[in-house]
């Protein structure tokens, strides 16, 4: 479904991703784990438009989706819950779920989607006209996930989503992207919390200063005792 | 020690023996009118440069030049002015005010020294605040001044201003100046203060943490700006011989403004470049629309050429680069990085 | 100093201040979205002026169109310099779009002078809309009336707009966070026009009020008082809407207060005045009244 091959992005002559070449498979959860700095953001953030390669191929159910504005991608059916949430603290959550359907015509299909939400995220529907910024950090992030299901994607790129959580909120996000891909979605998850995205996920990646060096089904990951030291810093 | 002759020394030294040689021919041969321009030129250089040790090195983005112009230009004019035109207009000032006339150099240091001591508390202040906010509060600092000097009437003589006085500027006082200028610059600019000034603009926050004293590098900077900035009010004042509060008015700070960002901020040669074109070509659109009755036409492609500036080449004709004597005669070209090559 | 005097220069002050209020907004718009400090703001409000000069003197039409068009105008005129002017810039530095806005304030002021004249030009109302009435001691114009009215209509009307519509919405969300906007894929383009096309409209507006208030134009009147209208803006607190209407009122208020209580030997600094207040508000409470934005400071 999604097809990246041999990228290469730079911040000016900072080069942060090159030669990264991934795969993901309609229905499947990708995790892709790496140490800080190792280009994780950086490969989702050109996936979803906002920063142009230098080089290198990334095509969408089998066309290029490179040059292509952040809203075209997002029409085309990939969304991108960003690192740090990055919700909109002073519009209300309602507001804030109305704006990842932005580019929807279906008003009667964003209303069915949006009780969809309330359902998942119950939550939400308790305070959806409070400001989003007075939601808990882990609230935040439902948030965030939800706004990015707003626009019916068929790809959804999570970045961190347990950035900074409580043990138990952990649990309920990894808890929602199960679900999700129950329901059949497919999901490009980049973790730190390289333990459990492993444990959930299908096939994984490991980055390291731009580049992948090890790839293969999680389970393989897990059970690789030198990675489990040297990448995931498991013991 | 290092020989005092060097390739470098000997380049400049015959610059400026150049320089003086074709100044004198100048002041023999042309009419008031071409010398009047040339002084300008001049003056416009001791304020660009000046200018760019905020706006271009440390990347405080001031609107607030000709303030610093308008202190220096009335201190200066208050100093020299002759004693008959004191007595007409200054009548309300003391006794001892009435009997004493400054030389004009000692007015145009002294309004220089002004313009720095009032940027001191005045850089505590603003210099609080970065980017558009500090633009802003520099041109409010402008529009204090001029309110100041319109309506302060005892000095100032408020909208009459201060006329009669001497028309000191010549070419000699004018490229004097704008020789020291370039000259404490440049000095400024390449020497550990000036590495520390382009780590600020280019990351106060790194900067900051490598131990650079930010806002102290920012304030010198601001005051040593302003000093030049009254430098250059002053030899405007006397060139003017009469100056009134929309001398010093905002379309003179955006001129020099846009001198800078033409030659390019950030680049100390770029600042002369700027003001030697933004001297002469409004000089010359200024002619063409009055001999094609078009009012205004010359402001006009000024703004558009600055906005297209803005546009298609930001970093100005210079940039960051300079023209440096030293490379001049040598094959390679200077490469950006030579900009800190003299003073290690 | 009686208490129907006070109440005169409330009702001058409030006028004042509804206009800076008008400018206010399309400034904190813009510079809640793109980090812009629109210096040509002033300059659409001067055009404005000029554009209801043509329907004021042209005793005819009804003085709603020496309303209408410069507002209608003034909102094409805004898109026009944004696509222009602006947009080329998107991701550059401040300073660059800041040098740029200046240029194009420039541009416009002698635009105005090519096509006209440098020279002041009257305007002058119809007389009805200038004769005072006297309420209880306190005089105002029909003007003045029709400007309280004008600009709460308005202000009604932009803030349905920006809290209920689609767009309004992405303008707030584009202003809060441009990144994660552009990411969720609104088109901030259009926010952005949004934003010049609404602010502009009011500048047009401010136009008619500005020019009827003081009875004269010229192109270069436009200047000041959008960097004033900047300073309320700040004083509200950038990028706030509810902030730029209050502190364009506070602003207006405080600006006749100044010159109307203090010794008129101080009336002279009445624009000092203003930039001081903007000097101490930056350093005391840099985000204004109601800001949500951070001032850089260093
Ligand atoms: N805006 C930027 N400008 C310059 N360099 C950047 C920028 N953003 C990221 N980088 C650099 O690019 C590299 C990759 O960063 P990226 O954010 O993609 O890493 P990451 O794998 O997401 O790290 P983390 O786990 O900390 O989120 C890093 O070296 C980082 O410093
Ligand atoms: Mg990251």
């Amino acid at each position: 479904m999604l097809e990246i091959r041999n990228l290469f992005v730079a911040y000016g002559k900072i080069v942060a991703v090159s030669k990264l070449s991934l795969t993901v498979n309609e229905g499947e959860i990708v995790t892709v784990v790496g140490s800080n700095g190792a280009g994780k953001t950086t490969t989702l953030r050109t996936v979803s438009g906002m920063l142009k390669p230098q080089s290198g191929e990334i095509s969408f159910k089998g066309r290029s989706i490179v040059g292509l504005s952040p809203e075209a991608i997002v029409t085309r059916g990939i969304s991108h819950s960003p690192e740090g949430r990055m919700v909109f603290g002073r519009l209300t959550i309602t507001e804030n779920l109305k704006l990842g359907a932005y580019n929807r015509k279906d008003a009667a299909g964003v209303k069915i989607d949006m009780e969809r939400m309330f359902e998942m995220f119950p939550v939400l529907e308790q305070r959806k006209s409070q400001r989003a910024g007075t939601l808990s950090g882990g609230e935040q992030q439902m948030l965030a996930i939800a706004r990015s299901l707003m626009s019916r994607p068929t790809l959804l790129l999570l970045d961190e989503p347990s950035l900074g959580l409580a043990p138990l909120l952990v649990e309920q996000i990894f808890d929602v992207v199960v679900e999700l891909r129950n329901e059949g979605a497919t999901i490009l998850l980049v973790e730190q919390n390289a333990n459990e995205a492993l444990r959930i996920s299908d096939r994984a990646y490991v980055l390291e200063t731009g580049t992948v060096t090890v790839e293969g089904p999680s389970i393989e990951l897990i059970n690789n005792p030198q990675l489990r030291a040297a990448y995931l810093g498991l013991d | 020690m290092k020989s005092i002759i060097t390739r470098k020394n000997v380049v400049l030294l015959g610059g400026l023996v150049l320089l003086v040689i074709l100044l004198g021919v100048a002041d023999a041969t042309l009419n008031n009118y071409y010398l009047r321009i040339l002084q300008l030129i001049g003056i416009y250089i001791v304020l660009t440069a000046s200018l760019n040790l905020t706006n271009g090195f440390t990347g405080d983005f001031s609107l607030g030049h000709a303030a610093f112009m308008a202190i220096g230009g009335y201190t200066s004019a208050l100093l020299t002015m002759p004693l008959a035109a004191r007595a007409l207009q200054l009548a309300e000032l003391p006794v001892w005010f009435q009997e004493f006339v400054s030389p004009f150099p000692l007015a145009t240091v002294f309004g220089g020294i002004l313009a720095a001591i009032i940027a001191l508390p005045v850089g505590l202040v603003v210099l609080r605040l970065r980017g558009h906010y500090l633009a802003v509060a520099t041109l409010g600092l402008l529009i204090i001044v001029k309110s100041i000097a319109s309506n302060w009437e005892p000095v100032t003589r408020g909208a009459r201003g201060l006329s009669g006085l001497n028309a000191e500027t010549n070419l000699w006082w004018a490229f004097g100046w704008a020789v020291i200028t370039i000259f404490v610059v440049w000095r400024m600019v390449h020497s550990p203060f000036g590495r520390s000034m382009i780590a600020v603009r280019d990351d106060s926050v790194a900067a900051a943490s490598r131990g650079v004293h930010v806002f102290r590098i920012r304030l010198v900077a601001f005051i040593m700006s302003a000093f030049f900035g009254g430098v250059g009010g002053a030899l405007l004042a006397h060139q003017l011989t009469a100056i009134t509060p929309p001398t010093f008015s905002f379309d003179l700070t955006f001129l020099i403004v846009i001198m800078l960002v033409i030659g390019g901020s950030g680049s100390v040669t770029g600042s002369v470049i700027g003001a030697i074109i933004m001297t002469i070509l409004p000089v010359i659109l200024r002619d063409l629309e009055r001999r094609f009755d078009l009012p205004g036409v010359s402001q006009i492609i000024i703004a558009a050429a600055l906005i297209a500036f803005m546009i298609f080449r930001r970093q100005g004709l210079m940039g960051h680069r300079e023209l440096h004597p030293s490379t001049w005669f040598m094959k390679k070209p200077a490469t950006p990085a030579s900009v800190d090559a003299p003073q290690q | 100093m009686t208490m129907n005097y006070i109440l005169q220069q409330l009702v001058n002050g409030l006028a004042l201040g509804s206009i800076y209020a008008l400018l206010a907004i399309g400034l904190t718009m813009v510079y809640g979205i793109l980090r812009l400090i629109n210096f040509a703001h002033g300059d659409l409000m001067m055009l404005g002026a000029y554009v209801s000069s043509i329907f004021i003197s042209a005793t005819v039409v009804p003085i709603l169109f020496a309303v209408m068009i410069p507002t209608l105008l003034m909102a094409v005129m805004g898109l026009i310099v944004e696509r222009t002017a602006y947009k080329p810039l998107r991701g550059a530095p401040e300073v660059a779009m800041l040098i740029t806005s200046l240029g194009v304030s420039r541009l416009i002021q002698n635009s105005t002078v090519l096509a006209l004249s440098p020279q002041p030009r009257a305007f002058s109302l119809p007389g009805d809309l200038t004769k005072t009435m006297n309420v209880g001691g306190i005089r105002f114009t029909q003007l003045d009336v029709l400007t309280f009215a004008l600009v709460i209509v308005l202000m009604v009307l932009l803030t349905l707009y920006i809290n209920r519509s689609k767009t309004g919405m992405a303008m707030r969300a584009s202003s809060e966070n441009l990144q994660a906007a552009r990411l969720i894929g609104i088109n901030v383009n259009w926010a952005i026009g949004a934003a010049f096309v609404l602010g502009s409209a009011l500048a047009g507006t401010a136009g008619f009020l500005w020019a009827s208030r003081y009875g004269i134009i010229d192109p270069f009147m436009g200047f000041l008082p959008g960097v004033k209208a900047f300073v309320a803006a700040v004083i509200g607190g950038i990028g706030s809407i509810r902030g730029a209407v209050v502190g364009g009122v506070l602003l207006g208020v405080a600006e006749i207060g100044f010159v109307g209580f203090l010794p008129p030997e101080f009336s002279g600094y009445r624009d000092a005045f203003v930039f001081t207040l903007l000097l101490i508000v930056l350093l005391v409470r840099p985000n204004g009244l109601f800001g949500a934005s951070e001032v850089e400071r260093a």
